[in-house]
């Protein structure tokens, strides 16, 4: 028996460790087969469940053995509570405890509930709690740390400054910092990643502290992952981030308030994609990268600067008179976008004339919300979007509103204007959700049905278009004001009286009302 | 049989790979199938394949579902591929969300296996190389010692305990707070 258990051992593991385990005398050794004896009544079992003469249920394993590097992977698949428990299972579970690639503390990972546990309590716990699990890791094989702190204590700053000199090694590939909000008045030691300690930086994800890079940054030739979320960072230490980080290939820049400009040098020759969110001082966004194929900018009153921008795809937009600046700059800076989605909560004029086209451009997504689908904008007007987008071939309109502002045209009726748009051939879908009886969102659908050509369906929501009970995971649908409820009436009747005759045979007709299911309000 | 084709049939067995268990079972697959093993890849990259990859650690029980894994998760890849241009396409979502479901139902399917052939498995991905089907399965051993003792874990997988007693008592004071 103790030759066939060497045979399996030797098979699936490494000699040098099974003979430095068998020396120690403590085996019990793998009975053949790799079947479990049952130690309690000596009889062999291989049953994978297994009552023992305790009383308790016992699962038993009968199968092969998995090789340390296995078991080592396992282990790191293992969240990080039962992965410290699993520590003292054996050696080969306590060596890559030791050098456990990815660390992601938080207080749940950390089992730190609330319990009875005081806000400092917890803070001081999360401390020591990270410091003892790191002060005892190898310092080999960490790839991944993710700190997510909750709770910030006076001296927090100064273990994690001996964190992060601990962990910032040259084998660290991502490193996520989540401080607790505005308390952390922590500033981000980036002299950490020079001299070529963070050479082998892939990901970067941090928040709520401050970002200082006057110290030159020499080493993040491998970064391209960068997000910074609440980080106080000037446009002068964005820049100097940039400038060092050639293979970026996406950078998110969330909440960032004191960056009044961002400027993308065209030295990112891999960046692909970028995100400025809600960074509410940023007027000016310019990108000179040549290879961007998508962004997403969202905040208000922001310039948009766009240089060489023909690899450009897909964009996001929501600023102020985002239709107005889509429709008038974006065809001749970005001549190939083929998705653009766009929304906004104020627009100053109707939707003008675009001076050139969106040959490319197949998908166009309009969200009209609250201040934007007021009467002062015309939403007909839009059918000027659509002409200048040929090849479209699906159209999405959202109108978001609380009380529908415009007049109805079933209470108000008059005609229904008419343009001499162009053909549309290519488009096959479109849908409007928040469809209401105003008498523009009624002129669109007429101008669709009237000038698509190869239209397949037309589908007019007359709820704000969230997923039905029927699919969303609540089971429930969104409960709707009783305004908007009687105005979804009201769009029903619309659709009756002026659209339903005017649909060709080909095409199919799809008009929702609330929920049948959940809206219940009497009219 | 690819001496007596035509051309096309020529060019279309040349895409075909044998794969020959530790039974000497054969099994034909496409190419887009096999290198999802990286092993296989490799073996293909330095034209290694003719007359078929004999893998003498995998039995002709394994390689069916691993075969089965890798055939669904091709198409995956190529589904992937083919979406990719139109990615915030509200229809196109809708595919690749009925996709993905359909896969995870596969994934949860595929590990309805008993401990044993689940080991197997990981130890044919292991050799194999097929990362995706590595982490399926060692996901799966991992969840199944959530909440469980090291002394509940070694007996589930029948794991040695070689540590002394002075070594077990200092790491369990060390790791004294996933205990509690």
């Amino acid at each position: 028996m103790g030759l066939l258990a060497l045979n399996r051992l030797v098979s699936f593991q490494r000699q040098r460790q099974r003979q430095r385990r068998r020396r120690r005398g403590q085996i019990r050794p793998p009975p053949p087969n790799g079947l479990v004896c049952s130690v309690a009544n000596g009889k062999r079992s291989n049953h994978e469940d297994d009552d023992s003469p305790q009383g308790g249920k016992r699962t038993r394993y009968s199968g092969p053995d998995l090789p340390e590097d296995v078991l080592g992977h396992i282990h790191s698949l293992m969240p990080l509570q039962d992965a410290a428990r699993a520590a003292s299972v054996s050696h080969a579970f306590l060596r890559s405890w030791r050098s456990r690639p990815n660390i992601a503390f938080s207080s749940s990972s950390l089992g730190l509930t609330e319990n009875g546990r005081g806000e400092n309590k917890i803070a001081s716990d999360f401390n020591s709690r990270v410091d003892h699990i790191l002060k005892r890791h190898s310092g080999f094989g960490l790839r991944t740390l993710e700190i997510e702190f909750c709770g910030y204590k006076a001296n927090t700053h100064c273990y994690l400054n001996s964190w992060l000199e601990f962990a910032v090694t040259p084998e660290l590939q991502e490193l996520t910092l989540m401080l607790p909000l505005k308390k952390a008045k922590y500033c981000f030691p980036s002299s950490l990643f020079s001299n070529g300690r963070g050479n082998s930086i892939r990901h970067l994800n941090i928040s709520w502290c401050a970002f200082s890079t006057t110290v030159g940054l020499d080493s993040l030739k491998n970064l391209t992952n960068v997000t910074l979320r609440d980080v106080r960072i000037t446009e002068d230490e964005l820049g100097c981030l940039l400038s060092n980080s050639s293979a970026l290939e996406q950078l998110n820049l969330i909440y960032c308030s004191k960056i009044t400009c961002v400027k993308i040098p065209c030295l990112l020759k891999r960046l692909s994609c970028f995100n400025v969110l809600e960074c509410d001082k940023v007027r000016l966004i310019e990108n000179k990268a040549p290879n961007v194929s998508c962004f997403h900018i969202s905040g208000g009153q922001v310039q948009v600067s766009l240089a060489e921008s023909l690899q450009v795809k897909h964009i996001v937009l929501r600023i102020d008179s985002a239709i107005s600046y889509a429709c008038v700059k974006l065809p001749s800076a970005v001549p190939n976008l083929e998705n653009l989605s766009i929304f906004s909560s104020c627009e100053a004029v109707s939707t003008p004339l675009s001076p050139s086209k969106f040959l490319h451009l197949k998908f166009l997504c309009i969200h009209l919300l609250g201040a934007a689908f007021s009467p002062a904008y015309d939403c007909f007007s839009v059918v000027y979007f659509l002409d200048a987008a040929p090849s479209l071939e699906t159209f999405v309109l959202g109108v978001s509103q609380v009380r529908m502002q415009h007049d109805s045209i079933v209470e108000y009726p008059s005609p229904l204007r008419q343009v001499e748009g162009r053909w549309h051939n290519h488009l096959k879908n479109v849908k409007i959700t928040g469809f209401c009886s105003s008498k523009s969102l009624v002129e669109l659908a007429c101008y669709v049905l009237a000038n698509a050509t190869s239209l397949d369906c037309l589908t007019l929501d007359t709820t704000l278009g969230a997923p039905r009970c029927s699919v969303n995971k609540l089971g429930k649908c969104l409960t709707m004001e009783e305004d908007m409820v009687r105005e979804s009436q009201r769009a029903l009747l619309a659709v009756e009286a002026f659209i339903v005759a005017r649909v060709p045979p080909a095409v199919k007709l799809v008009v929702l009302g609330p929920c049948s299911l959940c809206q219940d309000v009497e009219l | 049989m690819a001496s007596a084709g035509s051309g096309d049939e020529k060019a279309a067995a040349a895409a075909m790979i044998t794969l020959i268990s530790s039974d000497n079972e054969k099994f034909e697959v496409t190419e887009a199938t096999a290198t999802l093993s990286q092993t296989i890849r490799h073996m293909i990259e330095d034209g290694c394949t003719d007359g078929g990859v004999p893998l003498p650690n995998v039995t002709s029980k394994i390689l069916a579902r691993v075969i089965e894994y890798c055939k669904k998760h091709a198409t995956a890849a190529a589904g992937e591929e083919g979406s990719s241009s139109s990615f915030s396409d509200a229809a196109f979502l809708e595919v690749d969300r009925a996709f993905l479901e359909e896969l995870e139902e596969f994934d949860d399917a595929f590990l309805e296996v008993d401990r044993a052939t689940l080991f197997d498995l990981i130890l044919a991905a292991n050799y194999l190389d097929i990362k995706g089907l590595l982490n399926l399965t060692c996901q799966k051993v991992a969840d199944s010692v959530k909440g469980k003792t090291p002394e509940q874990i070694r007996e589930m997988y029948n794991i040695v305990n070689d540590l002394t007693p002075e070594e077990e008592a200092e790491i369990r004071r060390e790791t004294q707070w996933a205990f509690e």
